[in-house]
C-alpha cells in the first residue's frame, strides 16, 4: 500500500464529490471524509462549469479537511473509450502498433487529446486492448481548478475505468456476468461482462434527456424543469404533483430508451465467444433513482436487478456519515473506485493526466531524489573538508614547531658564519702582516746565515752580492756571490787538498742553508797562491722570499 | 526555470542546498589549498632543518663560544702585528704628532731645515758627503713642492730624515747616493705628473737623480691592498756598518722593510789588511764595500683602508 489515506474527487456533469479514504486492509476502507455539491446540469451554462467546479472544490477541500495529492475522475461525456483488436506484435514494437491503433480509433489528433490503454487479452496472434481519450484541454481545466482549490491531481481516469474498478472489488464474490448501468445527468455507462472482462458502453442519454424532454412540453428554462422533475420524481406515487404525467412520460420513454440500448449492448457482447447474458443488474448514478426502472429493467431482461451498494466494504467514519454520505450512496461508486485504482495500481497513477501535469508530476517524483543527491553531496563533502581542515591545522603547527626550533640554531648558524668569516678575513690579514712583519727582518737574518756559513768553513768573505731576477727560481730571485778563500796552512800552493775540502765544504753549506734552494754556475780561480776565488748563483727559496 | 518557479519550495532547498555544496567546495579547495601550502613549509622547514644537522661545526652554544673565543684570539693576534708593524716608540710618536706644514714656504723650510741637519750630523759622525747632498730632494733646493702634494713630501722627508740618521749612526764611510722611488699608479704603472714624485718637468732635468724605478718583482706592494714607497740608499763602508744600520732596520719603530741588499767591492781605500796565518805580512788588503740598500716603507693607512 502506498499510503494509508487516499483523496478522490469526482467531478460529473451536475455534481462534485470529494472523499478521503483510511486503507485498513485488502477488503476494507473507511471513508473517513466526505463532501460533495449539485451544480446545474443544464448544457446551455457549460461554459462556466470549470469555474463553478474549482469554486466547489474550493468549499469541499475546506469542509472536508482534505488536500494534497488527489485522485480525479473525468465525467463519462468527456471520456471516450474504444475497445481495439489488432494483431499481436513483439513488445518493443507493441507501442508504435498501439499509438497507430489509438490515432485511428480516436476521432482527434492525439496532439489534442490525453489518452491510456489497457491490454485486455494478448493470445500472441490478437492483441485486444481498450483505449480512453479524452479531450486535453478540459481535462487540463479540470486539473486546474482542482490546483486552484489546493488539491494536486496526481492521477486522472475516466469514470468507467472507476467504476470498472470499484465493482471488481466490492463484488469480488460475484463470478456471473452482470450489468453494472449508472446513470449520470449528461451520460450514461454501462458495464457488461465480468468477472475478468468488463466491456464498457457511454451512452448519451441521461438524466437531462429527461429534463429536456420535459422542458420542451412545458416550454420551461432547463432549471426549473429541472426542479420539477426531482419533486416529482422524489414524491409518493400517489401524489397530485402537477406536471407528473409529462414527467412520467418521459421518464418512461427514458426507460424504453435505455432498454433498447442495452438490449444492444448484451447482443454485442453475446456476440463474443463463451459469453453469457448477464444474470445480475447494477444500478447506480443519480438517475438510477427514479422510480420504475428496477422494475422495467428485470421485467424486460428477466434477470435480477440491484441498487449497486458502494458501502459493503466501506466503513463510514462518523465525520463522513454526519456530512451525509450515508445519503450518496448513488455518488460513491466512483469515489471508492478511484481510491481501490490507488490501492492495486499505485504505480499506474497518471491516467489520463495531461503531460505538463505528468512531467509536473515526474519532476515531483524527482525532487526527493536531486535533493537526496544534493543532500548527500554535502554530508559527503563535509568530511573530506573537515579532514583537510584539520589535516592542514596540523601540518601547519608541526611546521611552526620545528620554525621554532629552527631559529635559534639560524641565528647561531648566521652568527658562527658571520664569526668564522671575520676569522678567515683576520687571518688572511694576519698572515698579510705577519709577512710584513716578518720581512723586517729577513735580509738582516739572511746575512747573518750567510756569515755563519763562511764562519764555519773559515777564513772566507764575500767580495759581491747581487740581486738578479730569476726566470728558473721558484721564487723569482737569485743572488749572485763572489768571495774568497784564504788558505793560510798552504799560501803558497794554488791547488791545496784543504782548499778544495773548504770549497767543497762552502757549497754545502751554502746549499743548506734555509733561504736557498740550489747553488749553481759555480765557478773557482786559484790562479793566486792561497787565495781562492769563488762565484756562484744562490737561488732562493720561495718559502723564506727575502 | 519555469518548474523551479513552481516549485518554490523545493527550489529554495534546492538553491540553499546547492550553496552549502558551493560553500563546502569553496572551504574543501581552500583547505586542500591551504594543506599544499602549509605541507610546502613543513618540507621547506624539515629541509632547513636537515641542513642545519648537517652543518659543520653544529650551531651549538658550545660551538659558538669556541668559535667566538677563535675570533677573539685571532683579533688579538691582528692588533699585535698591527701595532708591531706600525712600531712603537718616539720614532713612532714624532711620525704620529708630525704637522705636516700648511704652506708651500713652510714645506720649502722644512726640506731645507732636513738637509742642513742631516750635513750637520754626517759631518759630527765623520761621514763623508757630496758638496751638494740633498738626500733625494734637490728637485726643493729652490722651490717648495707643489700644494697638492706637500703632505707626500713631507712624509717622505720624514722617512729619508730616519733611514739616514740610522745609518749615520752606524758610521758609514761615506753616502753615495739617496733616492726615492718614482711614485706609481694603483695597477703598478709608473705615475703621472703630480703624484707622489716629482713633477713631469723634473724628471729629466733637475731632480732627476732623486728617483729609481722600483722592480715590482722585489717590491711587497700588493696593489689595492698593500701601498709602499721605496728608498734606495747607497753608501761606502764596513761589514759592521751594513750589519748595525740593517738591525736598527730591522728593530725600527717605523714600518720599514729592506727588499734587497746588493755589495760590490768599493773604490775606496783600503783601511786594514789581513795577516797571513804566520804573521809574516799582510797577504790580503781591508777593503771597504759599496752597499745598496732598497728599503720598503709600508703605508699603515693603506692598511687600514683596504681592511689589513
Amino acid at each position: 500500500m502506498k499510503s494509508s489515506r487516499i483523496s478522490v474527487v469526482d467531478v460529473g456533469a451536475c455534481h462534485v464529490a470529494v472523499a478521503e479514504f483510511a486503507i485498513t486492509g485488502p477488503d476494507k476502507m473507511i471513508l473517513q471524509e466526505f463532501a460533495q455539491q449539485t451544480q446545474g446540469a443544464d448544457p446551455a451554462l457549460d461554459a462556466g462549469w470549470v469555474e463553478r467546479t474549482a469554486q466547489a472544490l474550493s468549499v469541499m477541500a475546506t469542509a472536508s479537511r482534505t488536500s494534497g495529492a488527489v485522485r480525479i475522475a473525468i465525467p463519462g461525456y468527456l471520456a471516450l473509450t474504444k475497445f481495439i483488436k489488432t494483431l499481436s506484435v513483439a513488445a518493443a514494437k507493441r507501442g508504435k502498433i498501439i499509438e497507430f491503433e489509438a490515432s485511428q480509433a480516436i476521432p482527434y489528433l492525439l496532439a489534442e487529446v490525453v489518452w491510456e490503454h489497457a491490454v485486455l487479452a494478448d493470445d500472441g496472434r490478437d492483441l485486444e486492448m481498450v483505449v480512453t481519450a479524452a479531450k486535453r484541454d478540459p481535462v487540463e481545466r479540470i486539473c486546474a481548478a482542482a490546483k486552484s482549490a489546493g488539491y494536486r491531481v496526481i492521477s486522472a481516469r475516466a469514470s468507467a475505468h472507476a467504476l470498472e474498478s470499484a465493482f471488481r472489488w466490492n463484488y469480488s464474490e460475484v463470478t456471473a456476468s452482470v450489468l453494472v448501468v449508472d446513470i449520470g445527468a449528461r451520460t450514461t455507462t454501462l458495464m457488461i461482462g465480468g468477472p475478468d472482462r468488463f466491456h464498457v458502453r457511454t451512452l448519451p442519454i441521461a438524466g437531462n434527456t429527461i429534463t429536456t424532454a420535459i422542458a420542451a412540453d412545458f416550454q420551461l428554462d432547463f432549471a426549473q424543469t429541472e426542479l420539477l422533475k426531482i419533486r416529482v420524481l422524489s414524491a409518493d406515487q400517489a401524489g397530485g404533483q402537477p406536471g407528473r404525467p409529462a414527467v412520467q412520460r418521459a421518464t418512461g420513454n427514458f426507460i424504453a430508451q435505455l432498454q433498447l440500448e442495452i438490449a444492444r449492448s448484451i447482443t454485442n457482447h453475446l456476440r463474443q465467444a463463451g459469453a453469457t447474458p448477464p444474470a445480475i443488474i447494477y444500478l447506480t448514478g443519480g438517475g438510477s433513482l427514479m422510480s420504475g426502472l428496477e422494475e422495467a429493467l428485470a421485467k424486460k431482461f428477466q434477470c435480477r436487478v440491484e441498487r449497486y451498494d458502494p458501502f459493503r466494504k466501506v466503513e463510514l467514519s462518523p465525520h463522513a456519515r454526519a456530512a451525509g454520505a450515508a445519503a450518496s450512496g448513488h455518488l460513491l461508486a466512483n469515489l471508492v473506485g478511484l481510491a481501490r485504482t490507488a490501492v492495486t495500481s499505485p504505480r499506474d497513477e497518471t491516467g489520463l493526466l495531461p503531460p505538463a501535469i505528468r512531467e509536473e508530476q515526474a519532476f515531483r517524483r524527482r525532487q526527493p531524489l536531486l535533493l537526496g543527491v544534493m543532500a548527500l553531496l554535502a554530508v559527503a563533502l563535509l568530511s573530506p573538508v573537515r579532514y583537510y581542515h584539520r589535516l592542514a591545522q596540523l601540518t601547519a603547527a608541526q611546521a611552526a614547531e620545528i620554525n621554532a626550533q629552527l631559529q635559534p640554531l639560524q641565528q647561531t648558524a648566521s652568527r658562527n658564519a658571520r664569526h668564522l668569516a671575520e676569522i678567515k678575513a683576520t687571518q688572511e690579514r694576519v698572515a698579510v702582516i705577519r709577512r710584513l712583519v716578518e720581512a723586517k727582518s729577513t735580509w738582516v737574518e739572511f746575512l747573518a746565515d750567510l756569515q755563519q756559513r763562511l764562519g764555519e768553513v773559515e777564513d772566507g768573505w764575500l767580495d759581491q752580492l747581487a740581486v738578479v731576477p730569476s726566470t728558473t727560481a721558484a721564487s723569482g730571485l737569485e743572488l749572485t756571490v763572489s768571495g774568497r778563500l784564504l788558505d793560510t796552512h798552504n799560501p803558497v800552493s794554488k791547488v791545496s787538498p784543504e782548499s778544495d775540502e773548504r770549497a767543497r765544504q762552502l757549497l754545502v753549506r751554502l746549499a743548506g742553508s734555509p733561504f736557498v734552494t740550489a747553488v749553481r754556475n759555480e765557478r773557482f780561480d786559484n790562479s793566486q797562491p792561497g787565495l781562492l776565488r769563488f762565484d756562484c748563483t744562490l737561488a732562493i727559496d720561495p718559502r723564506h722570499p727575502l | 526555470m519555469n518548474t523551479l518557479r513552481k516549485n518554490p519550495l523545493f527550489t529554495l532547498a534546492l538553491v540553499t542546498l546547492s550553496l552549502v555544496v558551493l560553500a563546502e567546495a569553496w572551504s574543501l579547495q581552500a583547505s586542500y589549498a591551504a594543506w599544499r601550502s602549509a605541507r610546502r613549509q613543513l618540507d621547506q622547514a624539515r629541509r632547513e632543518m636537515r641542513a642545519m644537522n648537517g652543518l659543520r661545526p653544529a650551531p651549538t652554544a658550545e660551538n659558538a663560544a669556541l668559535i667566538e673565543e677563535d675570533l677573539a684570539d685571532n683579533r688579538h693576534r691582528l692588533a699585535a702585528l698591527q701595532a708591531e708593524l706600525a712600531g712603537d716608540g718616539p720614532a713612532a710618536d714624532e711620525w704620529e704628532d708630525a704637522l705636516v706644514p700648511l704652506q708651500r714656504s713652510g714645506a720649502f723650510f722644512d726640506i731645507a731645515a732636513f738637509v742642513e741637519k742631516l750635513r750637520d750630523l754626517a759631518e759630527h759622525n765623520g761621514v763623508r758627503l757630496k758638496p751638494d747632498e740633498r738626500f733625494s730632494f734637490s728637485a726643493y733646493a729652490n722651490e717648495a713642492p707643489e700644494s697638492g702634494r706637500i703632505s707626500a713630501v713631507f712624509h717622505e722627508r720624514m722617512i729619508v730624515q730616519h733611514l739616514l740618521e740610522t745609518l749615520i749612526a752606524a758610521h758609514p764611510h761615506e753616502v753615495l747616493l739617496v733616492q726615492r722611488e718614482r711614485a706609481r699608479q694603483a695597477l703598478g704603472k709608473p705615475a703621472s705628473a703630480g703624484a707622489l714624485a716629482a713633477p713631469p718637468g723634473r724628471l729629466g732635468g733637475a731632480g732627476a737623480g732623486d728617483y729609481f724605478e722600483m722592480d715590482p718583482r722585489f717590491s711587497l706592494r700588493v696593489p689595492g691592498a698593500v701601498e709602499t714607497r721605496a728608498f734606495r740608499v747607497s753608501f761606502t763602508g764596513y761589514t759592521p756598518a751594513l750589519r748595525e744600520w740593517l738591525n736598527w732596520l730591522a728593530d725600527s719603530e717605523l714600518p720599514l722593510l729592506v727588499r734587497m741588499v746588493e755589495v760590490a767591492p768599493s773604490e775606496a781605500a783600503a783601511k786594514g789588511v789581513v795577516a797571513t796565518a804566520d804573521g809574516t805580512g799582510p797577504l790580503i788588503p781591508r777593503r771597504m764595500s759599496r752597499f745598496v740598500v732598497t728599503v720598503e716603507w709600508i703605508d699603515p693607512g693603506t692598511l687600514a683602508a683596504n681592511g689589513i
